[in-house]
């Protein structure tokens, strides 16, 4: 056991604060912009809107290690979003977040653009499995809905 | 026997039963379009990547059978469908066939080898037809991603209610 145990962590998964809007926005633009190539301006445009005013209303929690990394949200048995900035991908911080937010929960669904192959696969395995495919009309693509169940 | 979704865990013991089944093809199908192992564990994660479901069953912790489930907007395909040769005849193909028929509400069709007769049976004895030539070479060619080559040695089967 290290010493280092002892002392408070300097990463915090916590709730959303309204002084994050501004970072968390950014980790949102970077994320979509490398994994979302294929969605036009006016939907990403609209999907902004959609978030920021999201976020207000709770159901967030931010990957905050100085500066936010990443964030999820979880409305009710819906994953609404769960995004990790680009260059912080790859070293856990979706799967911590994933797991302490569904810590309580029972079952989830998402919808994810078929596109979103690293996605996907992200979901697969953290237990997720395809229910149907079926168009998501505001962005004129199709998307996955995935669910996921406690074992 | 148990049926669930499939997880990371698995992927191991999915690519081990569809290669164990998948030996029943050498010498059926055509040469060129037999290799070994038939589906390397890299290629399953791809299909995955690529929205197929596998759904696996299980009894006393070991696989019996696997199948894909790949839904492609209008249809959905059955994927990838192997029980190990020692354990067919013995309903584990027709119980995940009928758990993914469950899962979906759109009319399912399912692609395999020409030459694979035991699984045009199975797939017959459990309500399903062989499409004709001129449908199956539209419907592999719109919701199949598999070599020109491959068409003309493969059939389409689908429930005759359900024909699109």
């Amino acid at each position: 056991m290290s010493a280092a145990r002892l002392v408070a962590p300097a990463v915090a998964i916590r709730p959303f604060e309204p002084h994050d809007l501004a970072l968390t926005m950014d980790v949102w633009s970077r994320a979509c912009e490398a994994s979302h190539p294929f969605l036009d301006r006016g939907f990403l445009q609209q999907a902004r809107r959609v978030l920021r005013d999201g976020l207000a209303s709770g159901n967030t929690l931010v990957y905050d290690d100085d500066g936010i990394k990443g964030f999820i949200r979880i409305s009710a048995s819906s994953l609404d979003a769960i995004f990790v900035d680009p260059a912080h991908q790859r070293r856990g911080i979706g799967t911590q977040l994933l797991e302490q937010s569904r810590q309580d929960a029972d079952e989830l669904t998402l919808a994810v653009f078929v596109e979103n192959q690293g996605a996907i696969l992200f979901y697969h395995r953290h237990g997720f499995y395809v229910l149907q495919r079926r168009l998501y009309p505001p962005a004129g693509r199709d998307v996955l809905v995935m669910r996921w169940e406690r074992p | 026997m148990r049926i669930r979704p499939s997880t990371p865990a698995d992927l191991d013991a999915i690519a081990a039963v569809i290669n164990d089944a998948a030996r029943a093809y050498r010498g059926v199908i055509p040469a060129d379009r037999w290799h070994e192992p038939y589906m390397p564990r890299h290629e399953l994660e791809s299909e995955i990547a690529s929205g197929v479901s596998f759904w696996v069953a299980e009894e006393e912790g070991r696989l019996l059978g696997v199948m894909g489930i790949q839904d492609k907007g209008e249809v959905a395909l059955v994927r990838h469908a192997y029980v190990p040769t020692a354990r067919q005849r013995g309903g584990v193909g027709t119980r995940l066939l009928r758990h993914v028929q469950g899962l979906v509400d759109k009319p399912i069709l399912i692609g395999t080898w020409a030459d694979a007769s035991w699984a045009i049976a199975f797939y017959r004895r459990n309500g399903f037809d062989v499409v004709p030539d001129d449908e199956r070479n539209r419907l592999l060619r719109t919701y199949w991603s598999i070599p020109e080559r491959q068409v003309e040695t493969s059939v389409v089967l689908a429930r005759a209610a359900q024909r699109a």
